[in-house]
């Protein structure tokens, strides 16, 4: 089986000061200063792919790992981490546009990498990601290849002891879970998955594993997938402004916990709860 | 310009999708002429209480053997390929959220997911959603039809005025087999759209946790402050008593100390009770957008400097373990007081 999750690293938006949203006349806001992380639905499909991997190996069956992600350099030390736990392959697509608001172009230059560098079977990846929150990237990747799209994934497994490539996918709709054994090729989505922080590598596979170069392509030189993306789209970004969530914010004081809550009860909540 | 609500009805949610759909057709494309209502369903006993929800009086169905994507996309291109309506509206969750891009796409159109206002005029049609994380709103203007829209989860539209039901339903009904049928596994155009062969079998589980914090009047939620699942059993206790619903940030269904049933926010229920005490939450834009809402937010929090201080009405700055306690005392002592009075 030939998996390829792609991923994107975000900045950490919850940490950004209230009064720091400032967006200039291109729409860019600076994020710069706060620290980066992985998109947290990627960060669950890169830990969903290491599990199936964990029992594929098990089974000794044939299995490729590849890790890709479209952005700038500091997308590398999440790659190489991704060596350490034993992905095959990391890809970083180089690229300094401003794709924010284009998942279009995303997904072009996935579906590319997917059908004809990679030959991936499964293509798994987050439901939807800062800072655009377009939620459309696996979906449009989906179309684009021609392939059917699982969304809501929690977990992977090898179905049928391995035979045949197949998969058992399980996954969230409406409010129960649905299992199914497919057959690849198929895009699969994740959004949210319980209980799937992506592990930490041992410091025996960061040494032996985790040294591999990172593989650097450039953006340009997905042509079909970018000329795909010019003729699709179709949503321009005209205005981006903070969100006011203020309120009164009144603090309630007192020498003890203890004393902070009857304040709170007895001149606030119990009218209130009265009504309720 | 013309428009279509596409509405699931294979989904115990498809009441709150029709209610969500009308209020948003009601206030933004309420000039426009009479729209139609595609609904998919699988369920022939249900049929008639569906048709009754829809908000136009010509309303098609689509019958499928079970909601499955990609059967559902090649049935709405095949039904609406020759006679593409501007708009097609799809409710703000999963399912609804796929169809509006992956329709898209198949039609030549432009898609947006999680939109919650829309102003469709002789122009472009400006649309707005939220974006960073739910710290910015960003607005777009749209270039191609049709325009697929899905809203944003949990929209509901304060439109008032509840409308008379008209007269009489125009029902038009297909089958997706039929539809499909020479199409199938090819779409048409002959893209080559896949059709649900990829699927060897299924099983679908219903899940037996419930919850009612969309209709919940009063919500205690717990964040990574309560430290583990031990801390947030203690809170469920807390809320039994003291009759709150629990709800939990996402660190909370993440680490499973609450199942995701329980998860308020973008990704999870949006609430508006009349009071909400949230205890250990930091107050992200992805989990406040979910209490918004709320008439009333009391925070407790350790840290003065943490942004649900200045998002909440009330706010202590304290160890919520403490104030949660005394909380508890104070209201179970006056239930039993005027339960004496009684
Ligand atoms: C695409 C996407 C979707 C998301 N969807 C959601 C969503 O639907 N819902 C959601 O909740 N989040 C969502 N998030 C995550 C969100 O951005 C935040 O990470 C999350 O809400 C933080 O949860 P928290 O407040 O519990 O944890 P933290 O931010 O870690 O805050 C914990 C708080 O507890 C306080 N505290 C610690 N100890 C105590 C104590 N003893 N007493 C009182 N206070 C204490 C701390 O001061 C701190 O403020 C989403 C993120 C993304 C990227
Ligand atoms: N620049 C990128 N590089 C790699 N994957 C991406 C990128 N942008 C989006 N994705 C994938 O697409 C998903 C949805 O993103 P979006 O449509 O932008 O909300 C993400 O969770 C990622 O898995």
């Amino acid at each position: 089986m030939q998996i390829l999750a792609c991923f994107k690293v975000v900045p950490d938006l919850d940490q950004m000061p209230a009064g720091d949203w400032l967006v200039d006349d291109r729409f860019r806001v600076e994020t710069g200063y706060v620290k980066n992380m992985l998109n947290p639905y990627d960060e669950s499909a890169l830990e969903i792919t290491l599990r199936y991997a964990d029992q594929a190996r098990r089974g000794n069956l044939p299995l490729n790992l590849t890790a890709l992600t479209i952005g700038s350099k500091q997308a590398d030390t999440y790659l190489k981490t991704l060596y350490a736990l034993r992905y095959d392959k990391a890809v970083r697509v180089a690229s300094d546009r401003d794709i924010r608001f284009l998942p279009e172009i995303a997904a072009a230059v996935i579906s590319e990498y997917a059908a004809e560098k990679n030959r991936a079977d499964v293509l798994i990846m987050g439901m939807q990601s800062g800072v655009g929150d377009n939620a459309k990237t696996p979906l449009l990747t989906a179309e684009y290849l021609n392939w059917p799209c699982i969304t809501g994934v929690v977990a992977i497994e090898p179905a049928n002891n391995g035979t045949k490539n197949l998969l058992k996918v399980k996954s969230m709709v409406d409010s129960g879970i649905l299992e199914q054994t497919v057959r690849p090729p198929l895009v699969l989505a994740v959004s949210n998955a319980p209980g799937t922080y992506l592990r930490v590598p041992t410091l025996k596979d960061k040494v032996e594993y985790g040294k591999k170069p990172v593989e650097v392509q450039e953006m340009d030189n997905f042509k079909t997938g970018l000329a795909a993306a010019n003729t699709s789209g179709g949503c321009r970004l005209t205005g981006l402004k903070p969100i006011n969530h203020r309120r009164e914010g009144l603090i309630i004081d007192g020498e003890t916990a203890a004393e902070k809550a009857r304040i709170l009860y007895h001149s606030y909540l119990r009218e209130r709860l009265g009504k309720l | 310009m013309t428009y279509a609500l596409v509405l699931n009805g294979c989904s115990k949610t498809y009441p709150d999708q029709a209610k969500a759909l009308t209020g948003f057709r009601d206030a933004f494309l309420a000039g426009f002429p009479q729209g139609k209502t595609i609904i998919i369903f699988n369920e022939e006993e249900k049929k008639q209480s569906l048709i009754n929800a829809s908000a136009t009086v010509l309303v098609e169905l689509i019958k499928v053997e079970r909601y499955q994507p990609e059967t559902v996309l090649t049935a709405l291109q095949n039904l609406e390929h020759e006679s593409c309506r501007d708009f097609y509206l799809f409710p703000g969750d999963q399912a609804g959220s796929e169809l509006s891009v992956r329709f898209a796409s198949r039609m030549g159109g432009s898609s947006l997911a999680n939109i919650y206002s829309l102003e469709a005029g002789a122009g472009s049609p400006v649309c707005r959603r939220a974006a960073y994380n739910n710290y910015l709103e960003a607005e777009f203007s749209l270039d191609r039809k049709p325009y697929c829209l899905s809203l944003q989860k949990g929209f509901s539209a304060h439109t008032g005025k509840e409308k008379p039901k008209p007269p009489e339903m125009k029902v038009i009904e297909h089958n997706a087999k039929e539809l499909n049928s020479n199409k199938a596994g090819t779409g048409i155009n002959g893209t080559g759209a896949p059709d649900d062969s990829f699927v060897l079998d299924y099983k679908y589980t219903e899940s037996d946790e419930t919850t009612n914090l969309e209709s919940a009047r009063f919500i205690l939620a717990a964040g990574r402050g309560v430290k583990n699942r031990s801390g947030l059993e203690k809170v469920e206790k807390t809320a039994a008593a003291i009759g709150a619903e629990v709800g939990v940030s996402r660190p909370v269904a993440m680490n499973a100390w609450a199942p995701l049933s329980k998860l308020i926010g973008v990704s999870g229920h949006m609430t508006g009770p009349e009071l909400c005490i949230t205890a250990g939450i930091s107050g992200a834009a992805a989990f406040y957008a979910g209490i918004e809402k709320s008439a009333c937010i009391a925070a407790i929090n350790t840290d003065p400097g943490a942004p649900i201080i200045r998002s909440s009405d009330l706010a202590i700055i304290d160890d919520y373990e403490p104030v949660l306690e005394e909380l508890e005392r104070l209201i179970m002592e006056n239930k039993r007081i005027e339960g004496e009075d009684r």
